[in-house]
């Protein structure tokens, strides 16, 4: 074998990862920003970066379990379900 | 004492990201035990430490899709027991002692340590069978393969219930401590299931992300985020981070591996001395 074959799952997956970039530059640019407003709006923009930090893998996961679904995979997809349940409910259950 | 004034959190966390990514045990555990030193309490490291680990997870995870060693369904079903472990771990944390929280922080510094100097690996041999498979996971199952020099490399998740109870350690230490896990999570993958380590690595790199989310919800919940200094530990963990990976790449990593895990080694022995 000559160097690896193309990986269809990689173009399968371009959308998840121009999304991930565009977080990644994203919170950098709103955190950067935070610290150099006003400390009220900055505490503001400051959440929202943690908000999209914590909220990104969650939707990583989202974004599986309908994959998954769709290629009838259910198994796979209930486990992701349940682990977006597990995440939420431990946020609800502390808040 | 109070927090470190803003620059001085960015370059912190921008450093232990930088150097964390360079011996490929993340920031947090360098992050969290420093900021602990400097005197701030260990309950209000702990989500920093989580927001480090968060950032880091989201600045790989585009050229870890890309690469395609990631496998999702191994991530998402060790996932469930982490997370759980992990919001335990955060929930039990504000009735843990201050003292407490710094002998596990102790702990999981030395763990760490002690994993980096005696890297051991289960190595996976290429199989001219799977010439044909294309590399990646196996829909449907905890299978995969992935390129090595050229060759297919297929491998298969063994021993998913010891996995799993590995698992719930790492969880609860991320909950309490505010450190990604990371340390106990390749290893088991690798020693105990029989993945590769390139793609343990990887898969772990993604599920600390969920870990961190899991924590800082009820971190969040407790009060506990201060968001001024979560903004500085997230620019920094992003800057440092993505520094730190394009570096490595040009270092030999056992080498940096052996001096980080001495690092660390003394930053546990200061965090049980120093009180």
């Amino acid at each position: 074998m000559i160097g690896p074959p193309p990986n269809p799952r990689r173009g399968r997956q371009r959308h998840l990862i121009r999304a991930l970039d565009v977080a990644v530059l994203l919170v950098g640019a709103v955190a950067a920003l935070a610290l150099v407003v006003p400390p009220a709006l900055g505490e503001q923009l400051a959440w929202s970066v943690v908000a999209v930090v914590a909220a990104v893998p969650v939707g990583r996961v989202a974004w599986l379990a309908v994959r998954w679904a769709r290629l009838g995979d259910l198994r796979y997809a209930t486990i992701a379900a349940w682990l977006i349940v597990v995440v939420t409910g431990g946020a609800l259950l502390a808040g | 004492m109070s927090l470190p004034a803003d620059p001085v959190l960015i370059a912190l966390s921008a450093a232990t990201a930088g150097i964390g990514a360079l011996g490929g045990i993340g920031g947090a555990i360098l992050l969290v035990p420093t900021l602990v030193l400097l005197g701030v309490e260990p309950s209000t490291a702990a989500p920093l430490g989580l927001l480090s680990v968060a950032a880091g997870s989201l600045a790989a995870g585009p050229q870890q899709l890309s690469s395609g060693t990631v496998h999702h369904r191994l991530g998402v079903t060790l996932e469930v027991v982490a997370s759980t472990a992990a919001i335990i771990g955060a929930m039990a944390s504000p009735h843990v002692s201050d003292r407490a929280l710094r002998l596990v922080l102790a702990g999981a510094a030395a763990a760490s340590a002690l994993s980096g100097i005696r890297v051991r690996s289960i190595r996976n041999l290429p199989d001219p069978s799977f010439a044909e498979e294309l590399p990646g996971e196996w829909p449907g199952t905890l299978a995969g393969a992935y390129l090595l020099d050229g060759e297919v490399v297929p491998y298969r998740a063994k021993r998913l219930g010891s996995g799993l109870a590995s698992m719930v350690a790492a969880g609860l230490v991320s909950g309490l401590a505010g450190a990604s896990g990371g340390f106990i999570k390749t290893p088991a993958m690798n020693l105990i299931m029989g993945v590769p380590v390139k793609v343990a690595a990887a898969t772990t790199t993604f599920t600390v992300g969920i870990t961190a989310a899991a924590g800082l919800a009820v971190f969040a919940g407790q009060g506990r985020i201060l968001p001024l200094a979560s903004a500085a530990v997230v620019l920094g963990g992003l800057l440092g981070g993505r520094a730190g990976t394009m570096v490595q790449e040009r270092l030999a990593p056992g080498g940096v591996r052996r001096a980080l895990s001495l690092v660390l080694l003394v930053i546990a022995a200061l965090l049980v001395v120093i009180r």
